[in-house]
């Protein structure tokens, strides 16, 4: 995590290799930073879709339901993460993501590690 | 200012044009509103101040734009307006120390409509062909001088918020050349590619994606902050900024900065005060929070992108002022 306001935040991930299925009860939002990403989407089954409050969780399962498709992202692109799907980000080389979205189950948060004091 | 009587219905009123400059004057309550060749004279009973007139402009139309924002919008230390949501205040002196300890202070609370109404009209009486308030001052004219051919072109423009996501079916789309707005100079050395998107039959209408950056670089207007993507209250905007925030910014809830290209130099202060309380220079790839008990104001060097993230929920501007939220967002038990 990387902003906070509230319930809601910002997040940054490092993006490398075949990320885990993840799905969350409302829209988020993807902008990759650097670097060249798949996303991957699936229509979630009605008992696939998440029953927490808010964020992104991570799937106990791949989805079952119909592939909506991919999109392939590069530096300054922003990728829709719609509410009903399951997304699994991929990339060959690192690369990095900005998500808006809100906290949730896979929230981390190091602010000690991360601001800087003087 | 009391929220709960709703204002009686106040119209400006226009004096006759000035013989020698051709501006008109303004009252408009309390406040009258007289510009020269160089200067805006803002009197009410107690006072009178001055601000430049291109440092005034740029903020009142920014200020009609956004609705009067959220919480205050200082044109300077001394004169603004504090947004109600249904209420604007414009104050005098109402946030300096020295004008509150002599008693020259003054506030007045009208309705939205009545506000945004007068300051359109004073606006467009003052603004010449050949000058543009939301333009960089490198990309227009002066506004110096005698009144001209008053500027045909619409008073505010690129302020069309996204409802869910910029370029998403029935949504608003995206700048391009077809819309008019060409990529700015001080953008041309990046490069703007589409993302690949393959939908699935049945599907195109539910995932998508465009290039942010591409976006923003084709913004023909400053400290302009619009909506591209919103999800229930979380609102991220984005702004293309150059030469100084023609605002001060009194926040009344939090809101967060990544900067996303180049450089912004801000301001920090104490909101009521207005004592000096920190600098902050963000260069692309940080991160910076904003506290609710704060105003500040940005200088960027060369033009740059700036993301702002918002909390909209509605009623959150009175749990900050009356303490049920702390004004700073990481707590130290988060620490």
């Amino acid at each position: 995590m990387v902003a906070s306001n509230l319930e809601y935040c910002a997040e940054t991930a490092r993006a490398e290799g075949t990320s885990p299925w993840y799905r969350a009860p409302h829209d988020e939002f993807a902008i990759v930073m650097e670097g060249e990403i798949e996303f991957e989407f699936y229509q979630l089954e009605e008992d696939e879709k998440p029953t927490h409050e808010a964020g992104a969780e991570i799937m106990p399962a791949d989805p079952k339901g119909k592939r909506m498709g991919k999109i392939t992202a590069r530096r300054g692109h922003e990728v829709l993460l719609p509410q009903g799907s399951a997304y699994q980000l991929r990339s060959a080389s690192p690369g990095v993501v900005l998500f808006q979205t809100s906290a949730g189950p896979v929230s981390v948060e190091k602010w000690s590690e991360i601001c800087v004091l003087d | 200012m009391n929220t709960e009587v709703t204002p009686e219905k106040v119209s400006v009123i226009a004096s006759e044009p000035d013989p020698v400059l051709g501006y008109r004057s303004f009252q408009f309550g309390g406040f009258k509103f007289t510009r020269d060749a160089y200067f805006v004279h803002i009197e009410w009973p107690k006072g009178i101040h001055t601000i430049e007139v291109d440092r005034f402009l740029r903020a009142m139309v920014r200020d009609i734009g956004w609705g009067f924002f959220y919480g205050w919008i200082f044109f300077d230390d001394i004169f603004g307006t504090q947004n109600h949501y249904g209420t604007v205040d414009i104050y005098a002196g109402a946030y300096s120390k020295g004008h509150k300890d002599t008693g020259v202070d003054y506030l007045e609370t009208f309705n939205t409509d009545d506000v945004r109404v007068a300051f359109e009209t004073i606006s467009k009486d003052w603004i010449n062909e050949g000058y543009d308030p939301l333009s960089a001052p490198l990309e227009t004219g002066s506004p110096l001088g005698a009144k001209q051919q008053e500027a045909s072109g619409p008073l505010i423009r690129g302020f069309e918020p996204a409802r869910r996501m910029l370029g998403l079916a029935g949504d608003v789309q995206p700048r391009s050349d077809e819309t008019g707005h060409p990529i700015n100079r001080a953008f041309a050395d990046l490069d703007y590619d589409k993302p690949d998107i393959e939908a699935e039959p049945g599907f195109e209408d539910q995932i998508h994606a465009f290039n942010l950056f591409d976006h923003i670089a084709r913004a023909d207007v400053t400290w302009n902050p619009s909506f591209t993507s919103i999800t229930r209250a979380c609102i991220c905007c984005v702004t293309s900024e150059e030469h100084m925030l023609p605002v001060i910014h009194g926040n009344d809830r939090n809101e967060w900065f990544i900067q996303l290209s180049d450089e912004i130099h801000w301001n920090i202060q104490d909101k009521n005060t207005g004592n000096p309380r920190g600098r902050i220079v963000m260069k692309s790839g940080d991160v910076c929070a904003m506290p609710a008990d704060i105003r500040h104001q940005g200088y960027s060097p060369k033009r740059s992108m700036l993301m702002v993230l918002e909390n909209g929920t509605p009623g959150l501007e009175e749990k900050y002022a009356n303490g049920e939220l702390e004004p700073f967002p990481i707590t130290a038990i988060r620490w």
